[in-house]
């Protein structure tokens, strides 16, 4: 494999990924990945493109309930169609808009930046995106509290619809941006979503680490759920206050 | 794997179409469209599965691949898989910001239509099955 950062990934040959029947798989996460760029090569997306691991496994911080995130940045805005080996999970994204993204200081490309492990640039583009993160500014963490709020409604109403797993994961969504815009606030850079709970017990917020590690787990039932649903709309309600 | 599961996930699929019939409209809610109208496809596909004895997980580009699959093994008349890629990409663009592609270039009036076509002939499916 053609990669100039390979070497630096986490020295992981695999991990066991628990599928949701509760079987287990040996997932070998390096040979997926591998896969992914020979599929992105087979599709022509590898001649003005660049391709970077994100997330969790960029930072060797994935637990067994983490995709592979590849972030592929590509000069069409149209995303292609491709089918994603198992396990991996393929963001496709204009480099225009990224770039765009990256002078709002929108905090995913930010982390992408920060945290990302280029695998694949068919020019300098990586480099010079990430000689250009020097100069932004800080994320504003009002955004994330304003994305949270209009989230929680879905959540609550996929909750009514009776869709646990549909509520679980949008509540894991708005927990997660709640995280993010309280560590920005503190002048923390958010790390990937299992490193979250630890960030956030380190600054006392006790019930929203102890509710995203509860919602990762996504064992909850409704009743659960609902609880977690208050607690989130509270330190929404607080966060919402220190916008002002 | 049993009919009662797969009504249960048929009913969630119906009372999501509901929202995103509402969600189209004066003033349109492409957020609320296009979320709902994931979770209704998805809810959809699971009933099948259920009444249809499929295996299924929780993961959204498996159960992508088990409409093509449903598709392909004539069960069903419509392949939605391109579809709940579509609208998986939409609604995390939407939930994190701004609108991306997927979501400019969508037509919500279509899409509740389409939807409940699909809800329609997986609740034939499910009745279908049910009296065998």
């Amino acid at each position: 494999m053609r990669s100039k950062e390979w070497s630096m990934l986490p020295k992981m040959s695999s991990v066991k990924t628990a599928v949701t029947t509760g079987e287990y798989r040996r997932f070998n996460w390096r040979r997926s990945l591998a896969l992914s760029l020979h599929a992105l090569r087979e599709a022509g997306l590898l001649k003005h493109s660049v391709v970077v691991l994100i997330g969790s496994y960029a930072r060797g911080a994935q637990t067994s309930r983490s995709d592979v995130d590849l972030l592929v940045l590509l000069q069409e805005p149209k995303r292609p169609k491709l089918n994603a080996p198992y396990g991996i999970h393929l963001q496709f994204e204009d480099i225009e808009r990224f770039r765009r993204r990256l002078e709002e200081s929108d905090d995913y490309v930010i982390a992408a930046l920060k945290f990302g492990k280029s695998l694949h640039d068919s020019g300098n583009l990586w480099e010079e995106l990430r000689q250009q993160l020097k100069g932004a500014i800080w994320p504003d963490w009002r955004d994330k509290i304003k994305q949270a709020e209009r989230r929680i409604k879905l959540a609550d109403e996929l909750l009514v619809t009776d869709d646990i797993d549909a509520a679980t994961e949008e509540y894991l969504a708005v927990a997660t941006q709640i995280s993010r815009a309280i560590l920005l606030r503190h002048g923390e850079y958010p790390l990937s979503r299992p490193e979250l709970s630890k960030q956030l017990l380190a600054k006392g917020e006790t019930t929203l680490a102890a509710n995203i590690e509860k919602l990762i787990e996504g064992e909850c039932d409704k009743e659960q759920l609902r609880q977690i649903g208050q607690d989130l709309h509270a330190a929404l309600a607080l966060e919402a206050v220190k916008t002002r | 794997m049993s009919i009662r599961a797969a009504r249960a996930a048929l009913k969630r699929a119906q009372s999501q179409l509901e929202r995103v019939q509402t969600a189209w409209f004066d003033p349109p809610d492409p957020v609320e469209a296009v979320t709902f109208a994931f979770y209704a496809y998805e809810n959809a596909v699971v009933a099948v599965a259920e009444a249809k004895n499929i295996r299924w997980t929780k993961r959204h580009d498996e159960k992508a691949a088990l409409a093509a699959r449903l598709f392909r093994d004539r069960i069903l008349s419509i392949d939605v898989e391109d579809r709940l890629s579509e609208l998986n990409a939409a609604r995390k663009d939407v939930a994190y910001g701004e609108p991306g592609p997927e979501l400019e270039q969508m037509d919500l009036e279509e899409l509740a239509t389409e939807l409940e076509q699909f809800i329609d002939e997986v609740e034939r499916m499910v009745d279908a099955a049910e009296n065998e």
